[in-house]
């Protein structure tokens, strides 16, 4: 398996989400992989730029995937967002080789070139596919027996299955898979591959919250004791906005959110205190508990 | 002449637990098994038509032209929605294993078995003005309204809609949102926006940029993932998105789209301190509807940098944006590009 990767953190992770950086690398070293950081590349847009304007977005990220290519590694995300836009990007310039040509043409003056063949995978496809479950299960110091796991998968890791095309996007496993792997049982629900409502908190906040609201009571109600997400803006309205989505739907939550890197280093045998767990707006401290 | 030797059709054991329930009758929904030996020619519908023909007359579902045109048998497998008649039940089988979960669409109110009330999806559909406005009904020219290859390329892909449902069913925002138009008639409203013959943007803007109108999509791509002709709902919506912010439409997401845009030119990474300030502008609801969840994350340490960072080169990533955005024919924006 490749052990160098180059490492896009996204935008959020230097942000509003620096924890998920922080555990991340804490994970990479535990497990062998060399993180490459790519510095000079910019926010993938998110989907948002893209929506705007496509020809903005092909553009900015072929000279994003242009960078990783110079590295000659494949490239590394910790964000189901910022992998969903690459891995769709990838796919319509396969699709339409005219896109490709056209966002060379605005990224050649600056002297890069992309081909088209940069491979991205999320820490999530790294951990269920490249290292497997007996590989990973090996390297558990402190299986997590006591956490029942609700994976939150998060749209743009999963849709469109033409650009993606690791996990079924109907029923998909990886994340069960690595849950079970570090020693926790995994909670089947149905919000795990729907919309944290996260895109419409400024359109229609009420809304966006009944989303989060809905799938945080069906974890919970399935009996979750944590919620575990790839996709730190998932994070965001699922932890940080916990409070508000209680208040509006009139009813008392109190499910902990991890990211998927937090929850590996804890198996790994990290101590909680290097994780920056505090930051979390829903206390985590039920979550150490239950492992002891 | 000697007998013909035929191949002999592989068959598979598939068992169909559906849900079957009846708004009549004062019963919770419950599971039903079925058990086909189901030769490999057999669509999902196949199933079910054995299944009324021979087993349970009662079984209740929509169907007309077994062929992926009339749209009547949308429903759900293991949860996601389906044409009937379009899933060949081996390929179901190698996806899901032998037990394949069936129940009605969903985001509509069952009538009986696999049946829903399509009622708000026709009602949502409707209020789009799905038709041809025009006050050149009767044209002088060659007594026909033309229209290039080229224009009509424009809309193909969202005219083969069949308004099966799949989509709306499916939809997310629908889930917690009924009053939202939904994904099939947004992508017919794109379908009459696109069309050169139309004369009726105008009223057109004025429904589809209100509450619940498109602004509501919230981008998790489920319609794109279900609708079986690839009409690709969300792609129509973003194309009527486009559309209304370069006609100046000011909105909360088109002060959410434009800031976005403009943090990354700027610096290429977002800036997502100033970002909801931006976004919501003087709506006062809107930025005091932030102080809970900025104060919250401030607490927690969770608040990005007042400095916002840059990356290396930023420079660089406002030339690449000029020039990608200038591109297009006769410097059209993506949008405009969208109807060209």
């Amino acid at each position: 398996m490749t052990s160098r990767f180059a490492f896009w953190a996204g935008c959020v992770s230097k942000g509003a989400c620096r924890e998920l950086s922080v555990s991340t690398k804490i994970v990479a070293e535990r497990l062998g992989i060399e993180l490459v950081e790519l510095e000079a590349n910019t926010c993938t847009g998110a989907g948002v730029i893209g929506e705007r304007d496509p020809a903005a977005a092909y553009a900015l990220n072929a000279r994003n995937l242009a960078i990783a290519e110079r590295t000659g590694l494949p490239m590394l995300t910790q964000c189901s967002t910022c992998q969903g836009v690459l891995s769709q990007v990838n796919l319509a310039f396969k699709k339409d080789p005219k896109l490709l040509e056209r966002a060379n043409d605005a990224i050649r003056p600056e002297g890069y070139t992309y081909s088209g063949g940069q491979a991205v995978k999320h820490l999530l496809w790294v951990l269920a596919g490249d290292i497997g479950p007996a590989k990973l299960r090996k390297k558990v110091v402190r299986p997590l027996t006591g956490l029942r796991v609700a994976p939150f998968y998060g749209c743009y890791i999963l849709r469109p299955s033409e650009a993606l095309g690791f996990d079924d996007a109907n029923d998909p496993k990886s994340m069960e898979t690595v849950i079970e792997a570090l020693g926790a049982t995994p909670v089947r629900y149905e919000g795990r591959t729907k919309c944290c409502g996260f895109p419409i908190s400024m359109m229609n906040n009420d809304a966006s919250l009944r989303m989060a609201g809905t799938h945080l009571l069906d974890a919970k109600q399935n009996g979750a004791n944590v919620l575990c997400t790839p996709c730190p803006l998932c994070h965001l309205n699922l932890d940080s906005r916990q409070p508000d989505v209680e208040r509006h739907m009139k009813k008392d939550i109190g499910l902990p959110v991890l990211h998927l890197s937090q929850l590996v280093a804890l198996a790994l045998g990290v101590d909680p205190k290097e994780l920056k767990l505090p930051t979390h707006i829903v206390d985590t401290r039920p979550v150490i508990e239950a492992l002891r | 002449m000697a007998a013909r030797k035929t191949k002999k059709e592989q068959r598979k054991k598939v068992t169909l637990r559906i849900l079957r329930f009846d708004a009549s009758k004062a019963e919770d929904a419950s599971f039903e098994e079925f058990t086909i030996d189901a030769p490999q020619h057999f669509t999902l519908l196949d199933c079910l038509i054995h299944i009324k023909e021979r087993v349970d007359g009662s079984l209740t579902f929509r169907r007309n032209c077994r062929n992926a045109i009339c749209g009547s048998c949308a429903i759900r497998v293991n949860g996601q929605a389906v044409l009937a008649c379009k899933e060949h039940i081996h390929d179901l089988a190698a996806r899901y294993g032998k037990n394949i979960e069936v129940s009605a669409l969903g985001n509509m109110a069952v009538i009986k078995d696999l049946v829903t009330e399509m009622r708000p999806f026709w009602e949502q559909y409707k209020a789009v003005r799905p038709w041809l406005i025009t006050a050149n009904h009767a044209p002088e020219t060659h007594k026909e309204n033309r229209m290039s290859p080229h224009d009509r390329e424009k809309l193909v892909q969202t005219a083969d809609c069949i308004q099966c449902g799949a989509c709306y069913s499916d939809c997310n925002s629908v889930q917690v949102e009924p009053r939202f138009i939904g994904p099939a008639a947004l992508a017919k409203a794109w379908r009459f926006v696109a069309d050169t013959r139309d004369e009726g943007n105008n009223e057109r803007l004025k429904i589809y940029e209100q509450p619940h109108g498109h602004w509501d999509c919230t981008h998790c791509f489920y319609c794109i993932e279900v609708c079986p002709m690839d009409v690709a709902p969300m792609e129509q919506i973003l194309k009527l998105r486009r559309f209304a912010m370069d006609l100046g439409k000011k909105s909360t997401g088109q002060r959410h789209h434009d800031a976005f845009v403009g943090s990354i030119r700027k610096d290429g990474l977002l800036d997502e301190l100033t970002l909801p300030l931006k976004s919501h502008g003087l709506d006062l609801a809107g930025q005091l509807s932030l102080i809970p969840v900025g104060v919250r994350m401030a607490l927690h340490g969770k608040m990005p940098p007042l400095r916002h960072p840059k990356i290396e080169n930023a420079d660089e990533v406002r030339r690449v944006m000029h020039r990608a955005q200038n591109a297009g024919a006769s410097g059209a924006t993506s949008g405009q590009e969208d109807l060209q």
